[in-house]
């Protein structure tokens, strides 16, 4: 049994949670830190965007001024996400190298990979989830995550319940996504005005097993699913001084930058 | 395997390096944007930056994922290729002509010979060395 860690990290904002994201993905690829799988959610609620996307008339950056909602760029590519608080949403991170888990460094068989194991933890919870094997509505990048489903993303009922993204350095990688609990559909309108109906493509676990899972619900589901599905250990950690540091200095050089927010930094 | 030119030099993270006279040109493989399927999105770094041999230059969007470029050799920027912000897709149709990034003036000219020729490459994919 291979021992990863397991971080479960208090509600952050959206420029700490990206920051630790990153720097659990770099430590793992100078092999200061161990392969991890992160759940966490997020305080204030946040759009997050993709690191290629533009920040334009898709997401309402005023309202989310308006409505407290935070906003952050992703290190990870694709569309924008509504990060609802953990009562609605739970967002799960893997930092590891193709070698951890003994797949070959194929893109897509990492992100399989993962799928496998969330495809279980929500089946756990009577989600009847399934892995999408090739993707489904491909064409021009929507500018809404839920809009489209991506190869070996999941989907319940024929809709999408976990939105996943990807950032690849060599053979190490981050992947995260939003696990969505609930949805507060008048939100969702005010935040992404030019997505014609945000529901008609996404699902909710509360809506896939008739009752809405607390976050904690979720994480231990997800949890016995890697072990059970990977045979690895999670132990729970923390960040070790080294990542807490990075954090500190992603926040402040990076992810909580308005120049980054508006157009992507050069690396 | 795809197509691997003979001519050219490898990164093990999937960018190819060609001599041209005292430059370097630099761009990523064949394999590397069949992996990463549809290209979205490329960032360069800006004429007269400094790269480093295997640190990242830059950074390559698709819809699958986000993922650095890795320099070959260290030296300065001397060129980019301007249209790939505007027409990222050049990269899937001609990643070893039209779909180039950076022509670089190499600081240490010993790094080329140190990259994978054609066929280490070629081997280092079959072995599952994949992106």
């Amino acid at each position: 049994m291979k021992n990863w860690r397991l971080l479960v990290t208090e509600p952050c904002d959206g420029a700490t949670n990206m920051a630790i994201d990153e720097a659990l993905w770099r430590g793992r690829h100078a092999g200061t830190s161990p392969p991890t799988v992160r759940f966490f959610a997020w305080d204030p609620p946040t759009v997050s965007v993709g690191y290629g996307q533009p920040l334009d008339r898709h997401v309402d950056v005023a309202a989310c001024r308006r409505l407290g909602v935070g906003l952050v760029r992703r290190p990870t590519g694709g569309s924008a996400i509504y990060h609802d608080g953990p009562e609605r949403e739970l967002t799960y991170c893997v930092t590891a190298t193709a070698d951890d888990l003994g797949v070959g460094g194929d893109l897509l068989e990492t992100y399989r990979w993962i799928a496998r194991a969330l495809v279980r933890g929500l089946n756990a919870l009577g989600a009847r989830a399934e892995m999408i094997p090739t993707g489904r509505g491909l064409g021009p990048d929507p500018a809404f995550c839920f809009a489209r489903t991506g190869a070996f993303e999941i989907e319940a009922g024929g809709r999408k319940l976990v939105g996943s993204a990807q950032r690849r350095l060599g053979t190490s990688f981050l992947q995260h996504g939003a696990v969505l609990l609930g949805v507060d559909a008048t939100r969702l309108r005010a935040l992404f005005p030019t997505t014609r109906d945000p529901l008609a493509t996404l699902t909710t676990l509360e809506t896939a097993i008739g009752r809405r899972p607390t976050f904690d619900e979720v994480t231990r589901a997800l949890t016995d699913a890697f072990e059970t599905e990977h045979g690895v250990t999670l132990v729970p950690g923390g960040l070790s001084a080294d990542e807490t540091a990075r954090v500190e200095t992603l926040v402040g050089e990076r992810y909580g930058r308005a120049t980054f927010l508006a157009v992507p930094a050069r690396p | 395997m795809a197509n691997v030119p003979a001519d050219l030099k490898y990164t093990r993270e999937h960018e190819w390096a060609k001599r041209e006279g005292d430059r370097v040109r630099v761009g990523i493989t064949a394999f590397a944007q069949d992996q990463l399927g549809d290209v979205v999105f490329v960032e360069l770094p800006k004429v007269g930056a400094k790269v480093t041999a295997h640190q990242a230059f830059g950074v390559v969007e698709s819809v699958k994922a986000v993922s650095d470029l890795f320099a070959p050799v260290s030296g300065e920027v001397l060129e980019i290729n301007a249209e790939l912000p505007q027409k990222p897709e050049t990269v899937n149709k001609d990643p070893y002509g039209k779909g180039w990034m950076i022509l670089v003036k190499p600081s240490n000219a010993g790094e080329l010979d140190q990259l994978l020729t054609a066929q280490q490459y070629e081997e280092f994919v079959a072995q599952g060395g994949g992106h």
